[in-house]
């Protein structure tokens, strides 16, 4: 009778352990980790073929507040934007604010990817005087600007880059009244021109030297 | 019995329950027969004072029309499910009524978006209205859905209907409900489709016709 108590007691026990969440926070977000590796990939250098961009060492401000977003619907919930989407409800596995946290401060530790490859064959020459008008928000070198609320951008995925020109010039991203940030970028991207100038200053951004984070 | 934890809001919510009722009270009772007889002749041939425990090895008929007459009154039951499960399959998948609106469904990982007609009642039109993890129809209406998926195969469900649709990949799946209480419900996905499949989920409003018209003239796209 003893042994089989012994033996129920022990298995509640192991039971309780695999359900119990670790405490420690950067603990906790690597042990959430392993839900973003399907499209971000295990290193966070993202994955082209899910539509899912880098975001390794991206500064921590920015991912805590992209994750906020997704996570009250700000962003992502826009009926063209698949792969926002896709990811909102990702963040919203996310139990607390504090996770939030955590989740922004463990990605934004990990190493920044390299040079992503081109997708998209160089540029123009008005690329450069086209980001001339990034230049304000995101810095001459692209390296981004936390006072502005604008990331590093230098160095960032072409293709990831001209998707998000594409979503704020249509208002798929940063057309909800409430995001304030995103209605700025809004504003900027109804000036760029057209399709081949977003693929053009998306190239040219890709080029820059990789600056992270502040 | 099943409407105490689910609610029941749809046209055929009553007779998907009905026939999930029907199937229980049959296995129950022939579970609770079986169990008691298997432990009554166990209790009544068991090994005691001047009485060996008989080991039967069925080939005398008296002892095999225990299975036999079981088994017959089985397939009968097995009948009578079927009568009524063929009949609620073509009540709910077979026989589609004339609709009185069309919405497109469209699943993704990990969230579903829907198209709804806009006042020409066609959708396909520039007056659509497109949402994202929100569908709005009126109370009474018998709507038809078409359901297609942008990447892997998904399943629209909206249990207070007692509705579930495979959304195949690359072809229209469509079917139709007739939601008949005004209200929130859930709409889930019940195929899994990769690690977000748990967490893909939507609401069906179901207006009454005034809310859903005052829904339609505010989404209304502008310049329609």
């Amino acid at each position: 009778m003893r042994i089989v108590a012994a033996t129920l007691l022990s298995l509640c026990a192991v039971a309780l352990t695999a359900c119990m969440e670790p405490t420690e926070p950067l603990a906790r977000a690597e042990a959430r980790w392993s839900q973003c590796t399907p499209c971000h990939g295990a290193d966070g250098h993202g994955l082209l073929n899910q539509a899912a961009p880098p975001i390794a060492g991206l500064p921590v401000w920015y991912l805590e507040g992209q994750l906020t977003k997704y996570r009250t619907g700000l962003r992502g919930s826009h009926f063209d934007d698949g792969p926002g989407l896709r990811m909102k409800p990702m963040a919203q596995t996310l139990p607390t604010e504090d996770d939030v946290k955590n989740m922004a401060a463990f990605v934004a530790a990990m190493p920044a990817p390299p040079h992503s490859d081109a997708t998209i064959s160089g540029y123009g020459p008005n690329a450069a005087s086209t980001f001339g008008l990034c230049v304000a928000c995101h810095g001459a070198d692209g390296g981004g600007n936390p006072a502005m609320n604008a990331p590093p951008i230098a160095g960032q995925a072409d293709w990831y880059v001209y998707e998000q020109l594409r979503k704020f010039k249509a208002g798929i991203r940063g057309g909800n009244p409430k995001d304030i940030t995103g209605g700025q970028m809004r504003a900027i991207a109804l000036g760029l021109g057209n399709d081949a100038a977003l693929h053009d200053l998306a190239r040219y951004v890709a080029d820059l030297p990789v600056k992270r984070p502040h | 019995m099943i409407e105490s934890f689910v609610p029941q809001a749809s046209s055929f919510a009553a007779e998907i329950d009905n026939l999930i009722l029907l199937v229980t009270v049959i296995t129950m009772a022939w579970f609770v027969a079986a169990q008691a007889i298997f432990f009554g002749f166990i209790f009544k041939f068991r090994e005691k004072p001047g009485q060996r425990a008989m080991h039967i090895d069925g080939y005398k008929p008296e002892h095999k029309r225990w299975i036999t007459y079981p088994h017959n009154a089985v397939l009968v039951f097995d009948v009578i499910v079927l009568v009524f499960a063929v009949k609620a399959w073509n009540h709910v998948k077979i026989d589609q009524p004339t609709p009185n609106t069309t919405v497109q469904v469209i699943g993704q990982r990990w969230a579903w978006t829907f198209v709804h007609a806009g006042n020409d009642n066609a959708v396909g039109t520039p007056d659509d209205i497109k949402t994202a993890d929100e569908l709005h129809v009126k109370v009474g209406d018998i709507v038809r859905f078409e359901g297609t998926s942008r990447d892997t195969l998904h399943s629209f469900s909206v249990p207070a209907f007692r509705l579930k649709q495979d959304i195949i990949p690359g072809r229209v799946n469509s079917g139709w409900f007739q939601p008949t209480v005004a209200g929130t419900y859930t709409i889930q996905c019940t195929e899994i489709c990769g690690i977000g499949h748990g967490v893909m989920a939507a609401r069906i409003v179901v207006d009454t016709a005034e809310s859903y018209a005052t829904w339609m003239a505010a989404n209304a796209p502008s310049g329609t």
